[in-house]
């Protein structure tokens, strides 16, 4: 009896934990820039997503995220290495946007090549009180970013989606996202910059992201009319992975090689 | 009268001249007296004279190479101690590994006080020309581990066909990175406090990563920046094919291209006498743009919030 009592607790923790989103399949999508257009590839399983270009001219990095503790892993075919970082929490109600500073000290130990036999120890952070403080540049100031919902609500390939707006120096982003799937992650080709740009490309994901949302259709405007700047979802395919299939997708291949991140 | 009077004169002078100079004894002396210095008194470094095996410097002190070192596999030295110069003194140090492993030039945890100089670290990764690094010899040219290290000074130092990065001494307490070239890195090309007067050309996903970059050159194949400089950016080229092409707190006399979506050249802060092309990203952006111009084929040619006779 105690035992049932026991398996019973356990089943209903576990059914308890937050670690599963909703959604779990493939997702396509398109990213066109200056009109050239990148066709990514977004699979999520139940907890991490990758997301890939699937366009073949080039060796293109590969985004693993791990969608609970957001620690991102790069994987770099182009040399058969990987990256592990946690990007900085995106401050979506900063005024103005981080400036050159000294370089930010993480508290994670270092990392760096850890599958390879024979190699030496690997390089540790320095520790915080190590890294006198530089004094900051006063940084430019940039109006406040808000997501702001209209109200207006539409279905997009059989998801309810509800229509934002984003604005900032004569730009504005009108968006369509919904809460069903999983919190969005743009596709990122490197380690984060460590200060700059915080134009609405590079501030929109983090935004979404916040709520829980993942936009279907985003389109960049100046407000002058010309468009420099669109997302769209073109397929959402649910579908549940195969527990051998997702070891290898979220996962770095053996064979590569783990890279200590740039520092700074 | 007078001509007989100079003749007599003139004659007795020749007279007066030595005819031989005077000999001197021929018998030594002695056996020679010990005159010759010490080899340190003439060269006081250490001879480095291994031509194929690992180099371990365990204490602190001055080397230099007599050979070209070429290894099998793993590393060619290992720096060890604090206070190290080592002057490879023109040679190369090598690894025939067919798969890339090991490093260059290894510095330990947590050292200080060290200088390399003049040689040639060189691997065999090649790029495809579609962006592929792969092949032998190391992974690193060179590369610390552990905390970081300080007080470092790397100079007149050519690393090429490495799989992962190229120097890479990290990014806090004084490192210094002058007058070196690296070609044909895997990921990237140089990582150092400062850089000045070098050339990363060739690298997977990053070129030139500093505090501080001048007169210097990058280059990448892959999404990274080809230079970034988190305070300034001086009298630099940065070329990226989808990437920053030059990506400064600010830049002065810069040139940045990026052949894809990213910025020709960003500054957060001031762009000044700069130039920036992008395919299809921002030309050149800047808070400040002070006599700069951008251009792109498909973007935005120019992003600035307050615009100095900028185009």
């Amino acid at each position: 009896m105690k035992v049932n009592v026991f398996i019973a607790l356990f089943v209903s923790a576990f059914c308890l934990l937050p670690s599963a989103f909703a959604f779990e399949g493939r997702l396509t999508a398109a990213l066109t820039r200056g009109g050239q257009v990148t066709p990514l590839l977004y699979t999520a399983g139940t907890n991490f997503l990758r997301v890939e270009v699937t366009a073949s001219d080039r060796p293109n990095p590969v985004d693993l995220v791990d969608l609970q503790s957001g620690e991102m892993t790069l994987l770099f075919p182009n040399n058969r290495s990987f990256v592990r970082f946690t990007p900085a929490l995106e401050n979506a109600s900063e005024t103005s946007p981080p400036f050159p500073m000294m370089p930010a000290l993480p508290a994670s130990p270092g990392i760096g090549p850890t599958n390879l036999p024979g190699r030496p120890a690997l390089p540790q952070r320095p520790t915080a009180s190590g890294m006198p403080a530089m004094p900051m540049m006063p940084p430019p100031m940039m109006e406040k970013m808000e997501l702001t919902a209209t109200g207006a609500q539409t279905n997009l390939l059989g998801y309810a989606c509800a229509q934002y707006e984003l604005k900032q120096r004569g730009e504005t982003m009108e968006l369509w996202a919904t809460a069903q799937l999983f919190p969005f992650q743009p596709y990122v080709q490197n380690q984060p910059h460590r200060f700059g740009p915080r134009r609405i490309e590079e501030q929109w994901g983090g935004l979404l992201a916040e709520k829980g949302l993942f936009p279907l259709l985003a389109v960049l405007k100046f407000d002058h009319g010309a468009e420099r700047y669109r997302f769209a979802v073109t397929a959402i395919t649910p579908e549940k992975l195969k527990p051998e299939d997702a070891a290898k997708l979220f996962q770095p291949p053996p064979e590569y090689q783990e890279l200590q991140p740039l520092p700074f | 009268m007078k001509t007989k009077l100079i003749l007599l004169v003139a004659s007795a002078l020749l007279l007066t001249l030595n005819s031989g100079f005077a000999q001197g004894v021929l018998t030594p002396p002695g056996p020679p007296a010990p005159t010759m210095k010490s080899l340190d008194q003439i060269e006081a470094r250490t001879p480095i004279t291994n031509t194929t095996t690992l180099v371990t410097i365990t204490q602190s002190g001055s080397y230099y190479l007599t050979h070209n070192l070429t290894v099998v596999s793993g590393n060619g030295i290992d720096i060890n101690a604090s206070g190290v110069t080592l002057d490879l003194n023109g040679f190369t140090i090598s690894s025939t590994s067919a798969g890339a492993t090991g490093y260059g030039i290894l510095i330990n945890s947590g050292l200080s006080d060290l200088a390399i100089a003049n040689g040639h670290i060189r691997g065999s990764v090649t790029n495809n020309g579609s962006g592929v690094y792969d092949g032998g010899g190391f992974d690193f040219g060179i590369y610390y581990s552990g905390n970081l290290p300080v007080n470092v000074l790397v100079s007149r130092v050519s690393v090429s066909g490495c799989q992962g990065y190229g120097i890479f001494l990290g990014g806090g307490n004084s490192t210094l990175v002058e007058s070196c070239v690296v070609q044909t890195i895997g990921l990237a090309g140089i990582n150092a406090a400062i850089v000045k007067s070098c050339s990363a050309m060739d690298c997977g996903n990053g070129g030139i990563d500093a505090l501080q970059v001048s007169d210097s050159r990058g280059q990448c194949s892959g999404g990274g920046d080809a230079i970034y400089a988190n305070y300034l950016a001086q009298n630099c080229y940065g070329q990226s094919s989808t990437g920053f092409g030059l990506y400064a707190g600010t830049a002065l006399n810069c040139i940045g291209y990026s052949y894809g979506a990213g910025d020709g050249l960003y500054a957060s802060a001031t762009a000044s006498g700069c130039y920036g092309y992008s395919s299809s990203g921002t030309g050149l952006s800047a808070f400040i743009a002070n006599v700069c111009h951008g251009e792109t084929s498909s973007g935005t040619a120019l992003s600035t919030t307050h615009n100095v006779n900028s185009y």
